[in-house]
């Protein structure tokens, strides 16, 4: 990197920036930098200028660390306080510091680094200078919590809706920010936070430019249509609707035929792949992208029903969820229809052999009735669960009030009692041993593991009435804790 | 040693040392072990009542006698800063111990000519830091040793064109742990290594595992680390430190195998892949007599972690489908076929079987505390409580819920016996669970839980742990399911006599 500025020129050949550079740790950077601004003053050497130089050798030792318990600005260690404090007393001149902004970001590798050399300067900045300073650093600074704070603090909405659109209209919009966030949930997580803040400071129209992050994470990410729902469809993309619609299938389109070297790949992504298309507008690439989608969703099926090793009971309820979602797909290949027409059967033929077991039965045959193609197969099922010994058949029955939390437990314990577990036939025993017997990975015995909701997070929760989503943080009121 | 900082880029920066002659080296090296060998300080000490440290604690325990929270320590100004203090100190001393190794070598060879005078102020150094420590384990780990600062001085120099590969210390990489339970010392690692006296390096061990059975700071406040203070963090040093014992031969197999008694009664594969970490000195025909021993005395008091140490050392040489097992290198672990383990072998074998036929028929006799039902029955009575809370949404509001947790607390807890009787329960099951998380449920938290419910504090309000504490209560009011380790240790062991 080749500086302009000479003030940052000098202090990087400066032998304060060598002295200071041996330093690993905040403790020891802070002695350091108070070490040299002594023998500056027992010199009688502390002009403003050599102040600047010590300022910027400190922030740029700072910034070189290879410390991995390097921490953020609030460290009361730290020599941000002291550095302000021999600034100010020496009546620092705010425009000649301006001077240096950008460059000395230059130095900062890690978001964090971004962010400590952000906080000083928001300190040292006031006023109009703040304001140029903001402008400045805007469109440069990593870490996506100090660029947030800075679109915050203009003063002019105006100005900071022209940053954020500016942002969002870019090829790398908030890609920039990314790093070792990369795949989370992180992106919408902040957009929507970003979103919350441009609806309450007015600034309606920078949802209409993220059609393209939009887009993009649609495609290849998650959560993307929930946070559109929020605003409504029509309402988030305005008048850039059509670009969206555009992009999304060029995305969308080029993602199906990316993995053409990898089937599974590719029809992971058919799958994952999901939007509300009614909502788009009819063209050729929307039909072109359907088409190609249902080919590879289609593909898959058949190669899901020809791999053997699946269990009966996952048939079931994979077909049966796609049927439920997309009919067509399932009755317009002869195969695959065939195929799941006669499931119910094939399930009855393994219970027989006794090749697939037999646990949360009545649930299983609750879901067979729901499914109108099937529910004809359900008096046959009943009818074979009669004829199994009763023990066999308590067992089913006590796994199912388990799993629904049913009081009806306790009298299928009575009975269990009554026979007595060396009176249990042996594939019962069996079984019995494998859910009451024996531990889990983690000694907990299967129907006894269960999940309780956290108080820390929004994601266990319920839509009520109002199809309000109730976590369990707010049910509880642990959030007000 | 104003110029400290400077000092410590001997071992920061690999070309450093280059830039300086021969005389400076000298100098450096006498300034530096000067410094270090005169140090007449008092170690810092948990038990030495000469200390500072062992003053101070002593007062604030006194003046907080009453206040239970173990905190308390991490709050005084007093005794953070002298912890701080002696932290800085001991690390700043590593380091120029390492420095000072760094010039020693431009000084004498290690494994051609060694020189009296340098080898015997580097000796004398190493003797006077393996005594003083850190009050806190975190800064206290093996990497952070007068030894490994040693090794780092001479890796250091010998990553230089003139002494490259002369030595491997692979032993003191971190990254080994990945992909091997042991490596050995090549000849001249032991030769640098014995530079520092066989009885130092003996007593440097004997020191570190002393350390070690001294709780950290932050849980030595707590009754059942004051009962059982052999620290969590031992598992990943002693066995280690035994290798060294071991190839350096610093002293008889006996002392040795004494060395590892805690830790293999602990034993942890510490991972949820078995055999991930082996007792590698059981490649010791008598060493292995020792422990098959230890463990048959041992069966009594804890079959848990007999079990545990049973399972890794046969998995490698039985459960060869599995894909993490089968990739590792042989040379690398310590297995055995169960026929390798005898006696072992058939007393567990007779356990496990006994359990396996007898558990199920325990399940349906009445329960220790409540003669009316079994312990299958009382067993899913909790289980169908715990569900019910799993469908929180279900309850009326958030009150109610916490009531009818009350409520179904209240029913088990009836009297001080069957308290006092499940708080030491949860006891043993914390002990038995010191590497946490690793294996089985977690009996901290439901102890944490337990704890508060009993002392009322206002954190019962909560179900954070709730279910950690129905698991245990499952265990205890019902019956305890036979384990994971017990049912992978019958199916390997299956196994081998359908192969017979």
């Amino acid at each position: 990197m080749t500086y302009k500025n000479p003030l940052i020129k000098k202090a990087l050949k400066s032998d304060t920036l060598k002295e200071l550079s041996v330093s690993n740790t905040i403790e020891e950077l802070h002695k350091l930098f108070n070490h040299c601004l002594e023998t500056y003053k027992e010199n009688n050497d502390l002009s403003l200028q050599n102040a600047y130089i010590l300022t910027i050798a400190t922030l740029i030792s700072r910034n070189r660390f290879n410390d991995s318990s390097d921490t953020y600005y609030e460290n009361h260690n730290d020599v941000y306080n002291d550095l302000l404090k021999m600034l100010s007393n020496l009546h620092f001149n705010q425009s000649e510091m301006k001077k240096w902004i950008p460059e000395i970001f230059e130095e900062c590798r890690i978001a964090y680094q971004y962010e400590n050399t952000h906080k000083f300067f928001a300190k040292v900045f006031t006023g109009d200078n703040y304001q140029d300073y903001l402008k400045k650093i805007e469109p440069i600074i990593f870490s996506w919590d100090a660029w947030f704070s800075v679109i915050k603090d203009f003063n002019s909405s105006e100005e900071a809706q022209a940053r954020l659109i500016k942002l969002f209209s870019s090829d790398s919009n908030l890609e920039r920010f990314q790093g070792n966030i990369y795949g989370t949930y992180w992106r919408i997580d902040f957009l929507e936070e970003v979103l919350e803040y441009c609806e309450e400071n007015n600034m309606p129209s920078v949802k209409h430019h993220c059609w393209k992050i939009i887009a993009s994470e649609a495609v290849w990410g998650m959560n993307a249509e929930w946070l559109v729902n929020q605003y409504g469809y029509d309402n988030f993309f305005g008048p850039n609707k059509k670009l969206f619609e555009k992009e999304f299938l060029k995305i969308a389109i080029g993602a199906l035929d990316h993995f053409d070297y990898d089937k599974e790949l590719q029809w992971k992504i058919a799958w994952d792949i999901d939007f509300d298309f009614n909502k788009f507008a009819e063209s050729e690439k929307l039909i072109t992208f359907l088409q190609k989608r249902k080919s590879l969703r289609t593909q898959e099926i058949l190669d899901y029903i020809e791999n053997k090793k699946n269990d009966q009971w996952e048939y079931m309820y994979r077909l049966g969820e796609i049927f439920k979602t997309d009919p067509e797909l399932i009755k317009d290949n002869s195969k695959i229809w065939e195929f799941f027409i006669h499931l119910p059967h094939s399930i009855l033929k393994a219970v027989e052999e006794g090749t697939i077991r037999q646990i949360n039965w009545s649930k299983k045959v609750k879901y067979i009735e729901s499914i109108e193609y099937w529910k004809d197969a359900v008096p046959e099922f009943k009818k074979i669960h009669a004829g199994k010994p009763s023990e066999e058949q308590l067992l089913v029955k006590l796994l199912d009030h388990l799993s629904e939390a049913d009081e009806k437990y306790s009298d299928v314990i009575d009975r269990l009692e009554e026979i007595g577990f060396e009176n249990f036939n042996t594939e019962t025993q069996k079984e019995f041993r494998d859910h009451f017997v024996n531990g889990n990975w983690r000694d907990i015995c299967e129907p006894f593991d269960v999940y309780f909701p956290s108080e820390f997070n929004d994601e266990d929760g319920f839509y009520n009435d109002k199809k309000e989503w109730i976590s369990f943080a707010k049910w509880s009121g642990a959030h007000e804790w | 040693m104003e110029d400290f900082l400077t000092l410590r880029q001997l071992i920061e920066d690999q070309d450093y040392h280059s830039t300086f002659d021969k005389k400076w080296h000298q100098q450096t090296f006498n300034r530096i072990s000067e410094y270090l060998i005169k140090d007449t300080e008092p170690a810092f000490s948990f038990w030495d009542d000469e200390t500072e440290w062992t003053q101070l604690d002593a007062k604030y325990q006194e003046k907080n006698k009453d206040n239970e929270d173990m905190l308390r320590f991490t709050l005084d100004p007093d005794l953070s800063k002298l912890a701080r203090n002696i932290k800085e100190d001991v690390k700043k001393r590593r380091i120029l111990f390492g420095a000072a190794t760094v010039c020693s070598l431009h000084l004498q060879d290690p494994l051609s000519s060694p020189k009296n005078d340098i080898t015997n102020k580097l000796q004398q150094a190493f003797k006077r830091l393996s005594k003083k420590f850190a009050p806190d384990w975190s800064d206290e780990r093996f990497e952070n040793s007068p030894l490994s600062y040693y090794v780092r001085g001479i890796q250091i120099f010998s990553s230089s064109e003139t002494s490259k590969k002369r030595f491997s210390f692979s032993m003191f990489s971190e990254s080994r742990y990945s992909d091997s339970s042991f490596e050995p010392l090549t000849k001249n690692d032991k030769k640098a290594l014995l530079l520092l006296g066989k009885e130092n390096l003996l007593n440097f061990f004997l020191l570190r595992k002393q350390h070690y059975s001294y709780p950290e700071i932050l849980y030595r406040y707590e009754k059942v680390f004051q009962e059982d203070p052999f620290q969590r963090t031992a598992y990943w040093e002693l066995p280690d430190n035994g290798e060294m014992m071991y190839q350096l031969e610093l002293c008889d197999k006996k002392t040795i195998f004494n060395y590892h008694k805690d830790y293999l009664k602990n034993f942890t594969g510490h991972s949820s892949s078995w055999g991930s970490k082996t007792f590698d000195l059981m490649r010791d025909p008598s060493i292995k007599e020792m422990t098959i021993e230890l463990m048959m005395k041992h069966i009594k008091e804890d079959r848990y972690a007999v079990e545990e140490f049973f399972a890794n050392h046969i998995s490698g040489a039985v459960d060869k489908e599995d894909y993490w097992i089968s990739k590792r290198n042989p040379e690398k672990y310590t297995y055995f076929h169960p026929n390798e383990l005898e006696p072992l072998t058939t007393e567990l074998k007779r356990l496990i079987e006994y359990d396996f036929q007898n558990k199920p028929k325990s399940m349906f006799e009445l329960s220790d505390f409540n003669e009316n039902k079994t312990r299958f029955r009382v067993a899913v009575d909790i289980a169908y409580f715990a569900n019910r809370i799993g469908r929180w949404r279900e309850y009326d509001s958030y009150q109610v819920m916490i009531e009818a947790v009350d409520k179904f607390l209240k029913n088990y807890f009836s009297s001080d016996y069957i308290i006092q009787s499940f708080t030491s329960y949860l006891h043993s099951r914390v002990k038995q669970d010191r590497c946490s998380g690793e294996v089985g449920g977690r009996p901290n938290d439901a102890l944490n839980y337990f704890n508060d419910y009993i002392n009322k504090s206002k954190k019962t309000d909560s179900i954070q742990n709730l279910d950690h504490l129905l698991n245990e209560m499952i265990n205890f009011f019902g019956y305890k399911p036979l384990t994971n380790r017990s049912i992978y240790i019958k199916t390997l062991l299956d196994k081998c006599n359908d192969e017979e």
